[in-house]
C-alpha cells in the first residue's frame, strides 16, 4: 500500500510540472500588465521600468519560469506583486475561511442531498420524486451569483433576518460565535445547492441500482424488515460511489465557494483568486493554481485508496 | 460495510464540526499597543474636488465618540503610502500617515501640516521646511526631520518597489540615488538641518513641488523601517503614523478598523469620532442595502440608486464634481486627419451622452484643464457644440465622401470602419459607446464597438495602442501640471493618442519651471496647450466625473469643498446628539 501511494505521488510530479509550465505560459500570454494598476498619471515611464526590473518582469518568460521553479524547490511561492506579502502566507491566511464555508456547505449538501436522493428513490415515480429531480437540475443550473443576490435582497434587505455579507459583525460588541454562524448561514446554503443537486442525483440512481441486486432479494426472502433491508443492506452499498465524488471534490472545497465568497464578501481564497487574476498578480495566481492542481491529484489518490478500504474486492497494485 | 458507514459518518461529522466551530476565521492583523502618547495630525485630504450640492446638515451640539462604517468595493492592498496608488489603500494611509504640507480644500494652494512654515530661496531651488514641535508617532516616539529624510531615501532606494520615485526627479541627487549601478545611498538634495528643519535642494525650479510633491510625501517612521526591506516591512500591514487615526485591525477582504488618536497634535482630544471602520463589500446592491439598513454609514453609489437615496429620511447624498473627466481618445496615427477628428466631435451629442451616463448630474466638458482651475480661460478654444451639418461638411472637406450605401469611404476610397474600445463591465462607457456609434452613423461613419477586461484593456491603451478610438477617464489633481505632461507630452507614459506636437511639449515643459511659479505666468502656457489640444483633438472631453457618496444624516460637520472633497475635515465629523 505504501509503495502504491509513493508511486502515485511520484507520478504526480511530472503532471504537476507540466501544469505549471502550461499555466505559466498562459498567464504570460494573456494580455495585461501587472504594472497597469499604476494608472496614476504621476507615475513616470522610468519608474515603471524600474519596477518591472525589480519584479523580474524584464526577463524572458522562460527565465522567469525557471526562477519561479527554483524558488518552488524550497517551498517559496514568491511574493505578491500587489501586497508584497509571501504568497504562501496569503493563502494560509485565507484557507480557514474558505474551508469553513466549503465544509459547512458540503455538510449541508451531504445531509440534504443523501436524504433527498433516498426519498426520491423510495418514492420513485411520485410527485415528490419529480420535485426532487427538478430541484437537482435547477440547483445545478442556477448561478450562485444570481441566487445569492436574490437571497440577499429577500432575507437581508427586505426581511432583515440575515446579514447581507461579511464574516462577522464589525462592531465588536455584536461579534461572537452565534453572530458568526448567523453570517455563515446564507453563503453556506447557497453554496450547498449544487452539492445537494449532485448528491441527490447520485444517491437516487445508486439506490435504485442496488435494490435490484440479488442480495437485496435474498434479504427480503430472509424475511428481514423493509427498513433493515434498506438501511443495512441497500444504502451502505449505494453510498460507495459517493466516495469518488467526495474525493474528486477536494479541490472544490477550496475553490467551489468562490462565487459565494464574492457575493457575500466572505474573506476567503476565492476572492483572492479573482483579485489576483484581475490584477495580473502572477505569483499569487501561480500559487493558487499549483495548490488546486495538487489537490486534484491528491483527491484522486485519496478516493482510490478509500475505495480499496471500503470495498475489499478492490485491490490496489 | 461497517467501514462505509464509519467513513460516511466521519465525513458528515467533520463537516458539521467545521461549521459549528467558526473560530477558524482568518487572522486579523492587530496593531501593537502604542507604548506611549502620540500627538496628532489630521487625516489626509482627498485630492479630488467636490462641490456639494447637498445642503450641509444643520449644526447640532457636537459630541465626541461614535463609530463610522465606510463601505468600499475593494480592500486596501498595502498600508504603506509609497508602495501603491490604489484608492482603498489611500483611504487608510491618508488617515494614518501625514505629509509636511497639504492643499487648501478650497483653493488647492499649499497649507502647513507637519511643517508649520517654509522658505524658498531667491533662485527657487532651495526649500526649507520648519517642522511642528512635539509631534509624536503613534508608538510615542518623537517625529523629526530624520523621518522625512529617511522616507525620501526609502522611496528612492532602487530596491523599493515604489511608484512614487518620479515625484523627486527634480531633487538634486535623486536620479543617482535611484540608479542601481551607481550605488549611491544618500540623496544630496535632501538635507537635515536639525531635528525640526529639513532642506530640499532642486536641480531646476519646479513649480509643482509644494502642491504635488510635498502633499504626496507622507512620512514613514524611520525607527520602524530603517535597516529593513521597505517592501516587506511588517508595518506595511499595521501602520504607525502621526495622523488623527491609529491603526487597530485588518481582517483581509473584510474590514480595517482605525481608532481615534486622542493625542493628536492638530486637534486636542483627536478626531471627534472614536472609530472608523472601512468595510469591503463587493457589490453595489449590497452597499446600497447596508446604507439603507444603517449597517453602513458612508459609501459610494451608482446613479441609478439616486431616487432611492432621495426617498430615504436617513441618508444624505453628496454629488461631488471632481477635476476629472471622461473622454474619447483617438489614435492619431490611425485617424490622422484633424478635420475628421473635429467632425467626429461635432457629430457627438455630448449632452445626450452625459445624460445617459450620469443621469444629468454631469456637465459636458470641453477642455482637459478643469474649468475651475486658475489656468482655465473660457472661450479661448473651440468648444464643438453638437452640429451634424458641420460634421458632415468637415468630413466632405477631408475627402471622406459618402458612398452609394450611405457610408463614407476615406480619401483612398476604402470604406471606413472605426474601431471604438472600452472596458467591459463599465455600463456607463457601454452606453456612451452605443450612443456614439449611432450618432456617428448619422454622419455616415461606421463604428464597431469592442470591449475588453480592464487590465487587458489598459495593456492595449498603454502598450499595443491598437484602436482607432477608445473611452476612458483622467483623474486629475489640483496641480495638474505633471499629469498633463505625462498625458500629452510626446514621450509621456500616457500618450495614448500617439500624438506629438513640439509646441505642446515646449509649453508643458515651460509651465513647470516658470521663474517665481506665479499662476498667471504658468496659465498662459497651459492656455496655449489647451488651444492646440482643442484644435488638434487627440482626445474629446465628454463630461465631468461626479462622484456620488451617501452619508448617514446622523453625522454632522460634513462640509465638502471643491479641492478637499467630502472628507477633508473628517476629523471634525461627529454624531448629532
Amino acid at each position: 500500500m505504501n509503495r502504491y501511494i509513493f508511486r502515485r505521488l511520484m507520478q504526480a510530479v511530472p503532471t504537476l510540472l507540466g501544469i505549471t509550465v502550461i499555466a505559466f505560459a498562459l498567464i504570460h500570454l494573456a494580455p495585461g500588465d501587472p504594472l497597469a494598476r499604476f494608472e496614476d498619471p504621476n507615475v513616470s515611464k522610468a519608474t515603471i521600468e524600474q519596477l518591472r526590473a525589480n519584479l523580474g518582469l524584464d526577463q524572458p518568460v522562460p527565465v522567469q519560469y525557471l526562477i519561479w521553479l527554483r524558488r518552488l524547490l524550497v517551498l517559496d511561492l514568491g511574493r505578491s506583486f500587489v501586497t508584497k506579502e509571501p504568497v504562501l502566507s496569503m493563502i494560509a491566511e485565507r484557507v480557514p475561511a474558505t474551508l469553513e464555508l466549503s465544509l459547512a456547505a458540503l455538510a449541508l449538501g451531504l445531509f440534504i442531498g443523501v436524504l433527498a436522493g433516498v426519498i426520491a428513490a423510495v418514492r420513485r415515480g411520485t410527485l415528490l420524486d419529480a420535485g426532487i429531480r427538478f430541484f437537482a437540475v435547477v440547483g445545478n443550473a442556477v448561478p450562485h451569483f444570481w441566487l445569492g443576490l436574490v437571497c440577499i435582497i429577500i432575507f437581508a434587505v427586505n426581511l432583515h433576518w440575515l446579514p447581507s455579507g461579511g464574516m462577522r459583525s464589525i462592531r465588536a460588541e455584536e461579534a461572537g460565535p452565534l453572530d458568526h454562524l448567523w453570517h455563515l448561514f446564507l453563503p453556506a446554503v447557497i453554496t450547498s445547492t449544487s452539492w445537494i443537486a449532485v448528491f441527490s442525483r447520485y444517491v437516487r440512481t445508486e439506490v435504485l441500482e442496488v435494490v435490484r441486486q440479488d442480495y437485496i432479494r435474498t434479504a427480503h426472502a430472509k424475511g428481514l424488515a423493509q427498513r433493515t433491508v434498506f438501511f443495512v443492506h441497500a444504502l451502505r452499498n449505494a453510498l460507495i460511489p459517493l466516495i469518488t465524488v467526495l474525493g474528486g471534490s477536494l479541490p472544490a472545497l477550496l475553490s467551489g465557494a468562490a462565487i459565494s465568497e464574492y457575493v457575500f464578501s466572505w474573506p476567503g481564497m476565492g476572492r483572492m483568486a479573482v483579485d489576483a487574476v484581475f490584477s495580473r498578480d502572477y505569483p499569487v495566481t501561480m500559487g493558487l493554481l499549483l495548490m488546486s492542481s495538487f489537490l486534484i491529484v491528491l483527491g484522486n489518490l485519496l478516493s482510490d485508496i478509500a475505495y480499496g478500504w471500503v470495498d475489499p474486492r478492490i485491490r490496489l497494485q | 460495510m461497517n467501514r462505509v458507514t464509519a467513513l460516511f459518518v466521519l465525513l458528515v461529522l467533520l463537516a458539521l464540526v467545521a461549521c459549528a466551530a467558526p473560530t477558524a476565521a482568518p487572522q486579523a492583523t492587530v496593531a501593537p499597543q502604542a507604548t506611549a502618547v502620540p500627538k496628532a495630525t489630521t487625516p489626509p485630504q482627498a485630492t479630488t474636488a467636490p462641490l456639494a450640492t447637498a445642503a450641509p446638515p444643520t449644526a447640532a451640539q457636537p459630541g465626541r465618540g461614535g463609530t463610522i462604517v465606510h463601505g468600499t468595493y475593494a480592500d486596501a492592498k498595502v498600508l504603506n503610502p509609497h508602495l501603491t496608488t490604489d484608492v482603498p489603500s489611500s483611504e487608510i494611509f491618508t488617515r494614518v500617515h501625514e505629509p509636511l504640507l497639504d492643499t487648501d480644500p478650497t483653493t488647492g494652494a499649499p497649507i502647513p501640516w507637519l511643517a508649520d512654515k517654509w522658505d524658498i530661496s531667491a533662485d527657487g531651488l532651495t526649500y526649507t521646511f520648519y517642522l511642528h514641535k512635539d509631534v509624536k508617532w503613534h508608538d510615542g516616539k518623537p517625529f523629526t526631520a530624520n523621518d522625512v529624510k529617511y522616507t525620501v531615501e526609502a522611496i528612492l532606494d532602487p530596491k523599493t518597489d515604489s511608484p512614487r520615485k518620479s515625484l523627486f526627479d527634480q531633487v538634486k541627487g535623486a536620479k543617482d540615488r535611484q540608479d542601481k549601478t551607481k550605488n549611491v545611498t544618500d540623496t544630496a538634495g535632501v538635507q537635515v538641518v536639525d531635528d525640526l528643519t529639513i532642506k530640499f535642494v532642486l536641480t531646476e525650479p519646479y513649480c509643482p513641488f509644494l502642491v504635488s510633491t510635498m502633499p504626496a510625501l507622507r512620512v514613514l517612521p524611520k525607527h520602524l523601517y530603517d535597516g529593513t526591506d521597505v517592501n516587506t516591512n511588517e508595518y506595511n500591514k499595521k501602520p504607525i503614523g502621526t495622523g488623527a487615526w491609529k491603526f487597530k485591525e485588518w481582517l483581509k477582504d473584510d474590514h480595517i478598523t482605525l481608532v481615534a488618536n486622542k493625542d493628536w497634535w492638530k486637534q486636542s482630544g483627536g478626531p471627534m469620532l472614536d472609530t472608523y471602520i472601512y468595510k469591503t463589500v463587493k457589490d453595489a446592491t449590497v452597499i446600497m442595502a447596508q446604507l439603507k439598513s444603517g449597517e453602513m454609514d458612508m459609501g459610494g453609489i451608482l446613479p441609478q440608486d439616486i431616487p432611492e437615496v432621495e426617498k430615504s429620511s436617513s441618508l444624505q447624498l453628496y454629488k461631488i464634481p471632481g477635476l476629472s473627466y471622461e473622454y474619447m481618445g483617438f489614435n492619431v496615427t490611425r485617424v490622422t486627419d484633424k478635420k475628421v477628428r473635429q467632425a467626429i466631435t461635432y457629430a457627438l451629442d455630448r449632452a445626450a451622452i452625459a445624460q445617459k451616463a450620469m443621469g444629468g448630474l454631469s456637465p459636458v466638458r470641453d477642455s482637459h484643464l478643469p474649468p475651475t482651475s486658475w489656468a482655465f480661460k473660457a472661450g479661448d478654444f473651440p468648444a464643438y457644440k453638437f452640429d451634424v451639418a458641420k460634421a458632415k461638411s468637415l468630413l466632405d472637406e477631408a475627402g471622406w465622401k459618402v458612398g452609394a450605401d450611405g457610408a463614407r469611404a476615406d480619401v483612398s476610397g476604402k470604406p471606413v470602419t472605426l474601431h471604438l474600445w472600452y472596458n467591459s463591465g463599465d455600463t456607463q462607457r457601454e452606453g456612451t459607446a452605443l450612443i456614439a456609434q449611432q450618432q456617428l452613423k448619422d454622419v455616415g461613419l461606421k463604428v464597431e464597438i469592442h470591449s475588453q477586461e480592464w487590465n487587458a484593456y489598459l495593456d492595449r491603451l498603454n502598450n499595443s495602442r491598437d484602436y482607432d478610438m477608445f473611452l476612458n477617464a483622467w483623474i486629475l489633481s489640483p496641480e495638474f501640471g505633471p499629469h498633463t505632461k505625462n498625458i500629452f507630452y510626446t514621450k509621456g507614459r500616457f500618450n495614448r493618442w500617439v500624438w506629438s506636437n513640439e509646441q505642446v511639449d515646449k509649453a508643458l515643459d515651460a509651465a513647470l519651471i516658470v521663474p517665481g511659479c506665479k499662476e498667471a505666468d504658468r496659465a498662459k502656457y497651459y492656455q496655449e496647450f489647451e488651444r492646440i489640444r482643442a484644435e488638434e483633438l487627440p482626445n474629446v472631453a465628454l463630461y465631468d466625473v461626479v462622484s456620488l457618496t451617501v452619508v448617514n444624516k446622523k453625522f454632522q460637520g460634513v462640509d465638502p469643498k471643491p479641492v478637499g472633497g467630502l472628507t477633508w475635515n473628517f476629523y471634525q465629523w461627529s454624531i448629532k446628539k
